[in-house]
């Protein structure tokens, strides 16, 4: 990586360079870079316009929850319960439909089931002071049980509409581009920008990284709370919309798998469970790290049966990878302070 | 959570008359050892400060491999053997990449997660995992998973050690001190030179081993394993964890909350079971019941603290709910306010004669900024109370006697979080404490041993009369007692 200093006047690009570096999801886009040149020399198809708007299009629900998650998890918390809200808006949505909803109703009808359960996952924590792991990890349950009651664990099928195919991207918009891309690029780009330039954001940053003294401060920690569980639950229904359109069924575990994948894209990106860190641009990363790895074992035709065991070790590679590169840059850093100091 | 436990208990005993049966209590302990051991791997992670979500993946390979060695070399023990090392080399892989390379745990153990869950699926390919397949006799195999000691089901004995050995090792060894102490500050477990790294490698291999321990169990109990087994029950085991009192920040929780947390969670679900509910609205319920249960906890220990919200005028009220919590939390943890209060004074007036005569410039500087800083009369009190937290642990770390910073550590914890941020809101105490904690830091810095041990002590009196007067408690002796009671040693 950095190699010796040599000499002063290097030092304030190298610095920069460095700084660069240090910033969360950086370090792993390298990695992402690499093994995405690797994998293009072993197998071509991997560099093809196909192949790319494939992941792209498979990276947006984790995308889109884990962007709520991770501004869940900077505000302090933890929502267990997306991926049953993903499983239930989706339901609703798809329901509505199924029954001649026109698809406008239908999909505000979904997005504020989302709202209504991540309002509830929010008073449930402030108002009855249950842990935020507990809380929601019941929400899930309950959730994802009302699903199964309401389906009977017969799957919702054969609702889409040209509108809703166009919706969820089974269609295009323009050339490759499809709605649920600009959706995904609009809620990262808003969420960030909410994050770095207004005061919801700095609250939503106090609360996480010290609840008492954010609430000294004159934030309203409890209405940050329940706005940051009601924005993941937002987002959640959003993608369960996006997923049920995608998938033209919904069945009774719809979404399941997207909690731990939409935290997994959250820490990859930086973000820590103890509150107050993590970015956006980094969620990116994260979500775009775990999909690439799903593409190379799909791309390589590896057995399914090895499937999990490579996911795996790719990901602890990834993560090594991340933690080596972030200590050479500050060991790097550091080296090049003492020398300007001596 | 007992008081929980036992309302679980009464209602299911009403709803349905099967459930009190030795038959159905004997299932409802095996169905709960499971996530039992999983919960006291994970308690201890959790109490480090780290996570361990490879647990459910690690008893499913443990399961697996036990049965793949038990159908491909028919050998019972070596069969045990693997499916608990499989899951130790789980937990130390875990613990490598967490403590030694330093990733973060959520990750390292959802790619160890993928892995285990990999590998089962790959036995389960290779060939079917039943027992059947053994031609072996059930003997000492089947006895781990359905055995019975005096009526007792040998995974519940299993489970039972388990709980009580690692309750012991957590409480009364060093090691112990050292989880506890990493999960409350990683930096000052360093500091004050416990072995991070060991201690949190160690906790994941725990974790591990256990987990490979309940697999080896399951298997026996199952007769089989298939792709998939365990997965998912990380989430339980963190629940009960937490439904223990295990606080995923660290720093709090024991292997007795993991054992209630787990029969709760086991009570309930065979008691709704039992009770007839619905399959399809099973979730829904369960999940309905475990906010139930952690609403009912709070109110049921205030019921049982006797508290009557309403009698009360605001103030009083306020005053009476303080007390009667600090009373009954002190309580819980098996000690009372004035032992707390003996325990602290002989800590910190020790503290304070080492601290007088080892202090380095640097520290003195610290507690010179921490008094400036606590002096600021427009600092708000809970601000106030924090500094008054910092110079206490300042002192005590300027000691530089390990024994007595982690002895202090578990004497004050509970009562700095109770009522430091309570009882130091009076304004009178802040003036009061002010000219002591002047005197205490002049001594300390000037390096005067023994006045540094005489203004600790005077301190602390102050501090127990100031909380005396606020809960009211009627102290037994005047001044000279505490300090004779002191003196002995509590």
């Amino acid at each position: 990586m950095t190699g010796e200093p040599k000499g002063p006047t290097s030092g304030t690009s190298r610095q920069r360079i460095a700084a660069v570096l240090a910033r969360p999801g950086v370090s792993l886009l390298i990695f992402v870079v690499a093994i995405s040149i690797v994998a293009g020399l072993l197998e071509p198809s991997f560099f093809t316009v196909n192949n790319w708007v494939n992941m792209v299009n498979q990276m947006i629900f984790v995308l889109i929850v884990g962007i709520g998650m991770t501004v869940v998890l900077i505000g302090g918390g933890i929502d267990l319960s997306v991926g049953s809200i993903v499983g239930l808006s989706g339901g609703v949505t798809a329901w509505l439909m199924g029954n001649g909803v026109p698809l406008g109703a239908a999909v505000v009808v979904g997005i504020v089931t989302g709202l209504g359960l991540g309002i509830v996952n929010g008073l449930v924590i402030t108002r009855l002071k249950i842990p935020d792991f507990i809380a929601t990890l019941a929400t899930l349950a309950v959730i994802r049980g009302l699903l199964h009651a309401w389906t009977e664990g017969v799957p919702f099928t054969g609702y889409s509409t040209e509108g809703y195919r166009l919706l969820a991207g089974l269609d295009p918009l323009v050339w490759r581009i499809t709605v649920p891309m600009i959706v995904a690029a609009g809620v990262a780009a808003l969420a960030a920008l909410m994050l770095r330039y207004t005061s919801i954001g700095r609250h939503i940053r106090a609360t996480g990284s010290n609840r008492e003294a954010a609430s000294l401060a004159g934030v309203r920690v409890n209405g940050v709370k329940i706005l940051l569980y009601a924005g993941s639950g937002t987002l959640a229904g959003l993608a369960g919309i996006l997923l049920a359109g995608r998938l033209d069924t919904v069945q009774p575990q719809m979404g399941a798998d997207l909690m731990i994948l939409a935290i997994a894209a959250a820490i990859l990106g930086g973000a820590a469970l103890t509150g107050g860190r993590g970015s956006i641009l980094g969620a990116v990363v994260g979500a775009f790290t775990l999909i690439l790895i799903q593409n190379l074992v799909n791309l390589f035709n590896i057995t399914p049966a090895w499937e999990p065991l490579i996911i795996g070790v790719v990901i602890l590679a990834a993560v090594v990878f991340n933690r080596t590169s972030t200590l050479v840059v500050r060991r790097a850093s550091k080296r090049k302070a003492e020398g300007v100091a001596a | 959570m007992i008081l929980v436990l036992a309302a679980e208990l009464a209602i299911f005993t009403v709803l349905s008359p099967s459930f009190m049966q030795v038959n159905n209590m004997r299932n409802v302990l095996v169905q709960s050892v499971f996530i039992l051991l999983l919960a006291c791997g994970m308690t201890l992670v959790l109490i480090t400060g780290a996570i361990d979500l490879s647990v459910g993946a690690t008893l499913g390979l443990s399961a697996g491999v036990t049965m793949y060695v038990l159908i491909t070399t028919q050998h019972v023990g070596l069969a045990i053997l693997s499916g608990v090392v499989s899951g130790l080399a789980i937990g130390v892989i875990n613990g490598f990449m967490v403590a030694k390379v330093g990733l973060n745990s959520f990750i390292a153990t959802l790619a160890t997660l993928a892995i285990a869950e990999g590998g089962l699926r790959l036995l389960d390919d290779l060939r079917p995992l039943r027992v059947t397949e053994a031609k072996v006799e059930g003997g000492w195999f089947d006895f781990i998973g359905d055995g019975r000691v005096w009526g007792i089901p040998v995974p519940v004995l299993i489970g039972l050690a388990v709980v009580i050995i690692l309750q012991f090792v957590l409480r009364e060894t060093s090691f112990g001190r050292s989880v506890y102490s990493i999960g409350i500050n990683r930096e000052a477990a360093h500091l004050s030179g416990f072995r991070v790294v060991w201690t949190r490698s160690m906790v994941f291999v725990l974790s591990g081993l256990i987990a490979g321990l309940a697999g080896v169990i399951l298997a026996s109990r199952l007769g089989s394993a298939q792709a998939g087994l365990g997965l998912g029950y990380e989430l339980d085991a963190i629940a009960a964890a937490v439904i223990g009192g295990t606080s995923l920040a660290g720093g709090r929780g024991d292997m007795i909350g993991a054992l209630l947390g787990a029969l709760v969670l086991g009570v309930l679900s065979n008691g709704l079971q039992l009770a007839g509910v619905d399959p399809a609205w099973f979730q829904v319920v369960l999940g309905a019941s475990i906010i139930g249960a952690m609403l009912a906890n709070e109110w049921l220990a205030k019921a049982a603290l006797g508290i009557s919200m309403r009698a009360a005028p605001e103030l009083e009220q306020a005053r009476e709910v303080d007390t009667a919590y600090i009373r009954g939390f002190l309580a819980l943890e098996g000690t009372t306010v004035p032992d707390l209060l003996d325990a602290r004074l002989r800590l910190e007036s020790r503290a304070a004669a080492l601290a007088a005569e080892r202090i380095t410039e640097e520290e003195a500087q610290t507690l010179r900024d921490l008094l400036s800083r606590m002096a600021d009369e427009t600092a708000s009190d809970e601000e106030y109370a924090r500094l008054d937290q910092m110079l206490h642990q300042t002192i005590v770390a300027a000691s530089k006697d390990t024994e007595l910073q982690s002895e202090y550590r578990t004497a004050t914890e509970q009562l700095f979080i109770t009522y430091s941020t309570r009882v130091l809101k009076l304004p009178a105490r802040r003036l009061l404490a002010m000219s002591g904690h002047a005197r205490l830091v002049e001594a300390i810095t000037s390096q005067n041993s023994a006045a540094a041990e005489r203004a600790m002590r005077e301190h602390l009196d102050e501090v127990r009369d100031q909380l005396d007067a606020y809960l009211d408690t009627g102290r037994e002796s005047a001044e000279g007692g505490t300090v004779m009671a002191a003196e002995s040693g509590r």
